[in-house]
């Protein structure tokens, strides 16, 4: 791991790099930046280098995104910086001489940007770290395989696509692991390459469909893992006539999602378990539950960022749709395991397939240090099925199921506004909501059974 | 008072918001409104371009609208929503003349001049902070300007046909798209235009508080 000056020049050398392509995050998770020699690389390194900061005023396709604005852009149209974070360079798996290398949005004066996504990590780790505690965190990352390029896709207007993998829709079936088999192998090559340590991979419940599980790390790689996983199986799907997607809802049946597991860490190891707690939990655990229990419903636009997104919330669909925890059920918003010290952590399931996966830690950080510092309890374990309930005063809040109702419960989030901020929760909500606008005005249908041929095209090449 | 509530379904899409903010600014007319309420039955409005429609449902006082095209509806006017000009297409208004042509005037609601929807649309927008100001108006048919929110050098100025500024104003139009489409022009800042914008937005869902 390359972590100075001298030490990235060298890795240049040593590895005959002569460019690197440097990449921050976009709010819709996609990847940014340029492509640099080796001396502007080296040359960047204290202070990066510019970008339009329209970039981050633009929506995925493009278009300006009104409604909204930040003090950190400039009040016409002006740069802010991506700066080099040289743990994560890396030679590039799939360019030969190129290396690759994350970047986190700064301003002109260095200060990281209220919507960098990397930046509010590191920021809330930091703050867990002033508390005594360190986390780590590991995604389940579920994408679709499908014949064709998206290009060949677009083309043809999304229609008839065809998953690759054989007509069963059994999870873990072996005869679509022996379908996917060379292309995710050679995804695991490319991601060793990169420094992500993938630890599994299955085939998923439609055809095609796979999920990657990465080792538990720190929020920031752990996120960082996330794009990683994303940007390789779209090149290895691209140079074998496939094309992939991460998109929440990508047809009529079946979604991807994008769970969330992580722990803590004291002092004295992990933080979570406590044999002679409530179920097994510690204090800690307790406070932290509380505060992830609080703070679901003002989550959910993080976790479902797109329409296409709110789409996969439905009930019997093993998406959460009610604001409930419980110990290993898998029905509920959260699911706790508790038996061991090693084994204890929490899995957040509201996330969606597309998700910003630095925003969702972020989330998840701010939603566990609000309960830490409130000391807050948790409502009681809900030990039932949790799909499918009636409304009622008796039974657990149900969680936002439509973008305004998420927005309105992410602006009225106290706990969320103090940790993330209100720089970020105000331009994300305008992000969101324009989103939800241009959905429904320029030919997204709501009341369509599956993604229309708007979602698709908006989100099945970049996610 | 018009005597007819207008209720939108929960968590409302675009058009519904869009269109109960034009059928609250019609009923405003009493003579309107007194053939409202005698009203009963179902009119969808569908967009000729995009998957977008709305429902109205008349209940005798009551106006309901919702997502989609009922089951039971008896009109349906198809409108390219993007062109004022476009004639819609009807179907069903034969047997429910009464009940198309009422739509019809529901979403169509007078204007006002473009001085006059400015000081009823900019005196809710200044009244919140975040409002930018001064915002300054200049009617290119005649060159005539005003400003509102204070004197001095204003953030925004918005130039355009008086009917281009009177359609912004009242809300049926948002200003940021009709800047990008070249139907107005501006001098300012894009910060100011953006927040400026999402005023305008609220007014065409008639959520301006």
């Amino acid at each position: 791991m390359t972590v100075d000056h001298d030490t990235a020049r060298q890795f240049l050398a040593d590895n005959a790099i002569d460019r690197v392509q440097v990449y921050g995050v976009h709010h819709d998770a996609l990847l940014v930046g340029k492509v640099l020699s080796p001396a502007t690389f080296l040359r960047s390194l204290d202070s990066g280098f510019g970008i339009a900061d329209f970039t981050f005023g633009i929506d995925r396709m493009g278009e300006p995104a009104f409604g909204f604005s930040a003090p950190w852009r400039s009040t016409v149209l002006g740069d802010i910086h991506l700066v080099p974070d040289l743990t994560t360079l890396r030679p590039s798996p799939s360019a030969e001489g190129a290396a690759f290398c994350l970047a986190d949005a700064t301003d002109v004066e260095g200060a990281s940007i209220p919507l960098c996504g990397r930046g509010m990590v590191r920021r809330l780790t930091g703050e867990l770290a002033d508390r005594g505690f360190s986390s780590r965190f590991a995604f389940e990352i579920e994408g679709q395989f499908f014949e064709g390029t998206a290009g060949q896709n677009r083309e043809r207007g999304w229609r008839n696509l065809r998953p690759f993998g054989v007509g069963g829709h059994l999870p873990y079936l072996a005869q679509d692991v022996h379908r996917l088999d060379p292309i995710m192998s050679e995804v695991c090559r490319r991601l060793e390459i990169l420094g992500v340590p993938w630890e599994a991979w299955n085939a998923e419940a439609a055809a095609g469909q796979f999920e990657v599980n990465v080792e538990p790390a720190p929020p920031l790689d752990a996120a960082d893992h996330v794009l990683l996983v994303r940007a390789v199986c779209k090149e290895v799907a691209e140079e074998r006539g496939l094309s992939v997607t991460f998109m929440a809802r990508v047809t009529e049946d079946y979604g991807n999602g994008l769970h969330v597991h992580h722990s803590l860490a004291g002092e004295n190891g992990p933080a979570f378990h406590d044999p002679t707690g409530p179920d097994g939990l510690s204090t800690t655990a307790r406070h932290w539950l509380a505060g992830l229990t609080a703070t679901l419903a003002g989550s959910a636009s993080i976790m479902a960022p797109t329409p296409n997104s709110v789409r996969r919330i439905e009930a019997f669909k093993a998406v959460p749709t009610h604001v409930t925890w419980d110990i290993d059920n898998k029905s509920t918003a959260l699911r706790v395991l508790s038996s061991s010290p090693g084994s204890a952590r929490i899995e957040h399931r509201m996330g969606a397939g597309d998700l910003h996966p630095h925003y969702a830690a972020a989330a998840i950080l701010a939603g566990g240090l609000a309960g830490l510092d409130g000391q807050l309890e948790p409502p009681a374990r809900f030990q039932k099925m949790a799909w499918g309930l009636p409304e009622g005063p008796d039974y657990p809040e149900r969680l936002p199921a439509d973008v305004p109702s998420a927005l309105d419960a992410l602006s009225a989030d106290t706990h969320l506004r103090a940790v993330l901020g209100d720089d970020f929760v105000d331009y994300w909500i305008g992000l969101r909501r324009f989103e939800w606008l241009t959905f429904h005005t320029s030919g997204g249908d709501v009341t369509a059974d599956g993604p229309t041929p708007w979602e698709l095209d908006r989100y099945f090449e970049t996610l | 008072m018009s005597g007819v509530t207008v209720e939108l379904e929960a968590d409302a899409v675009p058009i519904v918001r869009v269109m109960g903010a034009l059928a609250r600014r019609s009923l405003q007319d009493q003579a309107l409104a007194l053939k409202v309420a005698k009203l009963e039955g179902v009119v969808a409005v569908k967009s000729a371009n995009d998957p977008q429609a709305v429902s109205f449902r008349f209940e005798r006082g009551s106006l309901r609208l919702s997502r989609g095209v009922a089951a039971d509806v008896d009109v349906t006017i198809t409108a390219d929503l993007d062109d004022d000009d476009a004639k819609p297409k009807v179907t069903g208004a034969v047997r429910r003349p009464q009940l198309a042509m009422t739509v019809g005037k529901l979403l169509e609601p007078t204007l006002g001049s473009w001085e006059e929807e400015a000081d009823a649309f900019l005196t809710a927008a200044l009244a919140d902070p975040a409002c930018p100001r001064p915002i300054r108006l200049v009617c290119t048919d005649d060159g005539h300007g005003r400003q509102w929110g204070g004197d001095g050098e204003p953030t925004i100025e918005v130039h355009g046909a008086a009917d281009e500024l009177a359609s912004c104003m009242a809300g049926q139009a948002v200003l940021g798209d009709r800047l990008l489409a070249g139907h107005v022009a501006m001098v300012g800042d894009l910060r100011e235009l953006s927040v400026l914008t999402r005023f305008c937005i609220d007014h065409l869902f008639g959520e301006l508080t």
